[in-house]
């Protein structure tokens, strides 16, 4: 109970930080909104498939551009936020103060977590509002629990990255390399119909496209049942673990020597 | 119960093959600020991240607060305070939202605006910590160090880099802590710090203890040779000095003489009682101690 009490309490000191920084408004917050609104108005009339179902561009670009704000929440954001501190000594000093130490990190994933959420739900809701896409109402819990599940997966894969990067001022580039040809091979900018076979089977390795998958089956009107893609699901989960893994071997509080 | 807050007898700790830290013993009372001097690479941080329970010795017994740092529990940690040498603020949060950030951690956290008023930053109480300057920063370095409300609390160069007018008000928080009873622990690399802070002083060069007593104290600074300075008058040597002055007498610079002396009184005596008789005036006449940063560097002078 104690614990959790603390958990809030960073997490509100944590929601300020990020609020205040402009580049995390900008690069998590602003950056989907415009793509949604670009994307769709430039390609949303034309229509593609998907599942072997043709669908208008826009039913196809709300569920992917909510993928991009999951990821640039989930992941980019809270690996930078934690190299930032790890390297400013905020974690160490954090560390010297008598409280658990999982706290600062559970409120940095929840977060991290809650603002993947409310992205997705902003981006889906203008979908709905400015272009009249849809959600199937029977599809509700596939893309709720493509949503958490992607959520916590980018989390902890954004741990696991964290442990690699040796300084803040290197963390947003590495971040960005990492994910931005994964956006492009995954079909997040322009369908994945349009992709060469050989590319779209190599990004179904990684998790973007998963996540992008299991948003778009939900969006779906073609889609029957509950919308839930279980090997998407697998697939991202695997990663997230991959992710936890390495975080637990290879976490440290402390800055690198002579940093 | 002992009196003592830190006690370490034969500390020692290796990376590798090399020894930072070759056997150290230090002793200080609760209630005092003690001052670790030593030139940097000496072992200081090494050996205040030890104290602090960051890293784990290779040898030799520690207690902070009666209990070993290494093993120490959280109700340990809420009774120590600290300043790193590493450590940043986050730029993001203003002056009492940080305090208060960190104060939430404490199981009995000081006032908040009091905690301000302490490291004087009252004015900048809603300025975010990027906007402060180097010297307010650290002052809330201290805050942040303080808010728990700690009995012991490690300053890690609190001061270095900081101009003469940062300095003084650092200095004034510091003295504030030992009015409030606490003990500190204050790393530095300067003289005059140590010298004006300090209760105890110790002296570590290359990994060893050197010298360690009061400021007044140390080294025997109190029984080492005084100096007296004067320009001798025109036309007069050295060796026209009376007997006993000659010997210990030497030229620098023209005319300027000194004399390294045990006894300055009746040297003093001595020497003017001889220009008195002589009708000689004595220019830039004056008698001095040998400072404290004369000691450190005689101290840590490379063999």
């Amino acid at each position: 109970m104690k614990g959790g009490r603390l958990v809030l309490h960073q997490a509100i000191y944590d929601l300020k930080v990020f609020w205040r920084n402009p580049q995390s408004r900008f690069f998590t917050v602003a950056i989907p909104v415009m793509f949604l609104f670009i994307f769709v108005a430039v390609f949303g009339n034309n229509t593609t498939k998907v599942n072997g179902n043709t669908i208008r561009n826009s039913t196809y670009y709300v569920p992917f551009i909510a993928a991009l704000g999951l990821i640039s929440a989930a992941f980019g954001e809270l690996t930078i936020a934690i190299v930032t501190q790890r390297e400013r000594g905020v974690l160490m000093r954090f560390r010297a103060a008598p409280a658990p130490t999982w706290t600062i990190l559970v409120s940095r994933v929840l977060l991290a977590c809650m603002l993947a959420v409310i992205l997705v739900i902003v981006l889906v809701a203008i979908g709905w509002l400015v272009y009249g896409v849809k959600l199937p109402r029977s599809t509700v819990p596939g893309a709720i629990l493509a949503t958490l599940v992607g959520a916590v997966s980018f989390c902890c894969l954004g741990l696991g990255l964290s442990t690699f990067i040796r300084s803040a001022e290197s963390a947003p580039p590495i971040t960005n390399m990492l994910i931005l040809p994964l956006l492009f091979i995954s079909g997040i900018f322009f369908p994945s119909e349009l992709l060469p076979k050989w590319l779209y089977h190599l990004a179904g390795y990684f998790p973007v496209q998963h996540l992008g998958h299991a948003l778009v089956t939900a969006f779906d009107p073609a889609t029957k049942g509950a919308g839930i893609v279980g090997t998407d699901l697998l697939w991202m989960g695997a990663w997230g673990v991959l992710g936890l893994l390495v975080a637990l071997r290879r976490f440290k509080w402390t800055p690198r020597p002579g940093s | 119960m002992s009196e003592l807050a830190v006690a370490t007898h034969g500390l020692k700790k290796s990376y590798g093959s090399t020894e930072a830290v070759r056997g150290v013993d230090l002793e200080v009372k609760l209630g005092e600020v003690f001052a670790f001097l030593g030139p940097n690479g000496a072992g200081k941080t090494t050996t205040v991240e030890i104290l602090e329970g960051f890293r784990k010795r290779s040898a030799g017994e520690v207690t902070v607060l009666g209990v070993d740092p290494w093993h120490a529990s959280r109700k340990w940690r809420a009774r120590i305070g600290l300043v790193l040498q590493r450590c940043q603020l986050v730029p993001e949060l203003t002056v009492s939202e940080t305090l208060k950030l960190y104060a939430g951690y404490y199981p009995a956290p000081r006032e908040i605006k009091e905690t301000i008023a302490l490291v004087g930053l009252t004015e900048q109480t809603k300025q975010r910590a990027g906007r402060l300057s180097g010297g307010q920063q650290r002052r809330l370095d201290v805050a942040i160090a303080l808010v728990g409300d700690p009995e012991l609390i490690f300053l890690d160069e609190p001061t270095t880099g900081f101009d003469p007018l940062a300095r003084r008000q650092a200095w004034e928080v510091i003295s504030n802590l030992r009015n409030l009873g606490k003990t500190v622990f204050l790393t530095t690399h300067y003289m005059d710090e140590a010298e004006k802070l300090a209760d105890q002083v110790a002296v570590i060069a290359a990994g060893r203890l050197v010298a360690s007593g009061t400021p007044e104290t140390l080294a025997e600074r109190d029984g080492a040779p005084s100096e007296i300075g004067f320009t001798l008058p025109d036309g007069v040597a050295v060796g026209d000095l009376p007997g006993e002055l000659a010997a210990d007498a030497e030229i620098s610079e023209g005319s300027a003489a000194r004399l390294r002396v045990r006894q300055p009184v009746s040297a003093l005596h001595a020497l003017t009682g001889w220009a008195l008789e002589r009708g000689y005036e004595l220019l830039d006449l004056q008698v001095s101690r040998p400072s404290l940063e004369d000691i450190y560097l005689q101290l840590t002078r490379e063999p």
